[in-house]
């Protein structure tokens, strides 16, 4: 546990990085797995993901719902937040991949 | 509630095939007391499909009428004074149905364990049918000649005909029942959205006080002995239904939106396949509906369940220092709490037997300070927490969870535990706020058409590589809105579209005289909206 940075770094497939919390980026069990340096992964050592499958479009609103989920723990009656209809699908399948 | 309006119950041995020839129709019968022979006529299919629509109901041609090959025969209509006789008839059928109305608490429900129903093998289909054929018979028609044969009509037009009678003629029961329906479409039944009370307008003698009552129908829906799977999506949109007889049908389950007829009074599920209720029904237990569950093979909290108590049998394995005072001694609610959650290898029996007792105790306790009212509803039918079955988690896209321990759930085992939580995956860091697989899901939910993605429906289908998990997703999304829309969460009342939990709930409903038995458990089929929700209730919990 002697350097977990504070952020971490998420790149998509066509090179955009996007800076994140380590704990909000965290809810997903993929993400949480590759950074978590017990398992070995080389993006533990480098604090930086990247994602083959995901484009920049989409990757930005993944980290925007990382922000969202982190606010909206415990609150109620939230509404939801409006994704372009285009990306939704493309979210649907990044959503599925990060099971988040 | 309204009752059919027609004789009093019958045994159900009379609506069995024999009775055709056991109690023949008289002959001879006037209009006056057709309605007592009609509800001894056997119902019969066959001879429903084969019956005349237009046959001749006029009093010298009624005998032997269902007994008869389709016959062709010109339609004649009874004479000019029949006209007043059968207003007669209405006002006396309608009379009765006063009366019925009146003791409408007296007869009308039976006990629980026999799969009677109260409601239905009032009048069979045959006699609808002739009832049918009186209405057609309209007395201000001219004489009109009908040679050709009647077309034999299947179930679900003969269903839609009987529909649209009920709504031409004010009837609020709807008696759709031993029609060997095999589904019944929405808009069989849309039509009773514009059904209103009877006005009695067409009577003689002045309408009394309480036929001025609102024109708000209360509808008693008889779609019993059936062959229904499923139940049409038009049924829960019916507000207005009071008394819904669904049983001895082929339903394997109930959808949760069974809870939104608001104004129900009394529901019959008897005799079906229907292996758990759905969590909402719950309430329906809470507001003393009547409401007729068994026969159904309903999933129990443990194998074992069926044999004597294993505090009697002396198998009690009591290490707390009370061995074996389980089922008198100490009743008081904090040791009954502490041995209905500190459980440590008490048999599961027991410690059900144990939260019975202490729910019982905080009922009475509870009752002791509630107004008179109130006490024998409550001890009556008072709903007592007993156990859950181990909790299964879903993955964002609603595929099983892979969860820790060596004894994964199984897909079926509903078996009760004292740890529902003991094979949970890892829950921190979830929290209930929708998952984006949900809220992307939603999202095109409300915006896409669907079907664009589904298979069969649109053009593009698997061009899109979707998974069969998101697969699954999108046509629960596309299904639900064209039915009762998104589920609701049964811990934080938000609606989702992929339950991330699943969980059985047994709760015990019956008399507190009663031992923990069988007969007095019900399975609650509870749904989660994240994992945080999936809490099952606490031990000593009452409704
Ligand atoms: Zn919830």
């Amino acid at each position: 546990m002697n350097d977990l940075t504070e952020y971490v770094t998420l790149i998509s497939s066509d090179d955009f990085s996007y800076v994140v919390l380590r704990s909000t980026a965290c809810i997903s069990p993929i993400i949480r797995r590759m950074l978590d340096p017990s398992n070995g992964f080389m993006e533990a050592s480098t604090n930086t993901v990247h994602f083959d499958n995901i484009n920049g479009i989409v990757l930005e609103k993944v980290c925007e719902y990382f922000y969202y989920n982190e606010k909206n723990k415990d609150a109620k009656d939230v509404a939801d937040p409006d994704f372009p209809t285009e990306l939704c699908l493309e979210l649907l399948m990044a959503a599925d991949y990060l099971d988040v | 509630m309204a009752l059919p309006s027609s004789p009093p119950l019958l045994p159900e041995e009379y609506d069995l095939p024999s009775a055709t020839t056991l109690l023949p129709l008289a002959s001879g019968s006037s209009v006056a007391i057709r309605p007592l022979h009609r509800k001894r006529q056997h119902s019969d299919y066959g001879s429903l499909s084969s019956d005349p629509l237009f046959s001749d109901t006029t009093e010298e041609d009624d005998e032997g009428i269902d007994l008869q090959p389709p016959r062709r025969k010109k339609l004649t209509r009874g004479p000019w004074w029949n006209v007043g006789r059968r207003s007669k008839h209405d006002l006396r059928r309608s009379m009765a149905r006063k009366e019925k109305m009146r003791n409408a608490d007296s007869g009308v429900w039976m006990g629980s364990d026999a799969s009677e129903d109260s409601i239905d093998s009032v009048m069979s289909s045959q006699q609808r049918m002739q009832e049918l054929v009186v209405e057609d018979e309209g007395p201000a028609d001219d004489t009109e000649a009908s040679d050709e044969e009647a077309p034999a009509l299947d179930a679900e037009t003969y269903a839609a005909r009987m529909v649209q009678d009920c709504l031409d003629r004010g009837k609020e029961v709807v008696n759709l029942g031993d029609l060997a329906l095999t589904r019944i479409p929405d808009a069989t039944l849309r039509p009773l959205h514009q059904l209103i009370r009877p006005s009695f307008s067409d009577l003689t003698s002045p309408p009394s006080e309480d036929e001025f009552g609102p024109l708000t129908p209360s509808i008693t829906l008889i779609l019993s002995t059936n062959q229904l799977t499923t139940l049409p999506t038009e049924l829960f949109n019916l507000s207005n239904i009071t008394v819904l007889s669904l049983r001895n049908n082929h339903l394997t389950e109930l959808p949760p939106a069974i809870a939104r007829l608001e104004r129900l009074q009394e529901l019959n599920i008897a005799s079906n396949n229907i292996r758990d209720l759905p969590w909402e029904l719950l309430s329906y237990f809470e507001r003393n509906i009547r409401i007729n569950v068994r026969p159904n093979p309903f999933y129990q909290p443990t194998d074992l369940f069926a044999e004597p108590s294993p505090v009697q049998a002396g198998a009690s394995t009591d290490d707390d220092g009370r061995p074996d005072d389980a089922a008198s001694a100490v009743d008081d609610v904090e040791s009954l709490r502490e041995r209905s959650t500190n459980h440590k290898g008490l048999p599961l029996r027991e410690v059900l037997e144990t939260r019975l007792r202490l729910g019982r105790l905080l009922v009475e306790q509870q009752c002791q300070t509630t107004a008179e009212v109130m006490k024998r509803s409550l001890s009556d039918d008072s709903l007592i927490y007993l156990a859950s079955s181990a909790i299964r988690f879903f993955n964002v896209d609603g595929t099983q969870s892979r969860q820790t321990g060596a004894a994964r759930v199984q897909p079926k085992d509903w078996s009760a535990t004292v740890t529902p939580l003991a094979n949970a995956p890892d829950l921190s860091g979830s929290n209930k706020a929708p998952s984006l697989f949900e809220l992307a899901l939603r999202s095109i939910q409300s915006t896409n058409d669907i079907s664009e993605f589904l298979p069969g429906h649109g053009s593009h289908g698997h061009d899109y590589g979707l998974s069969s998990s998101i697969m699954a997703a999108l046509s629960r999304a596309a299904v639900n809105t064209a039915t009762h829309g998104n589920d609701t969460c049964s811990t934080c009342r938000k609606r989702y579209i992929v339950a991330r939990a699943e969980w059985l709930e047994y709760w015990s409903h019956g008399s507190h005289a009663k031992p923990l038995a069988p007969d007095s458990t019900l399975p609650f089929l509870r749904k989660a909206c994240s994992w945080a929700c999936a809490v099952p209730t606490e031990v000593g919990t009452f409704r």
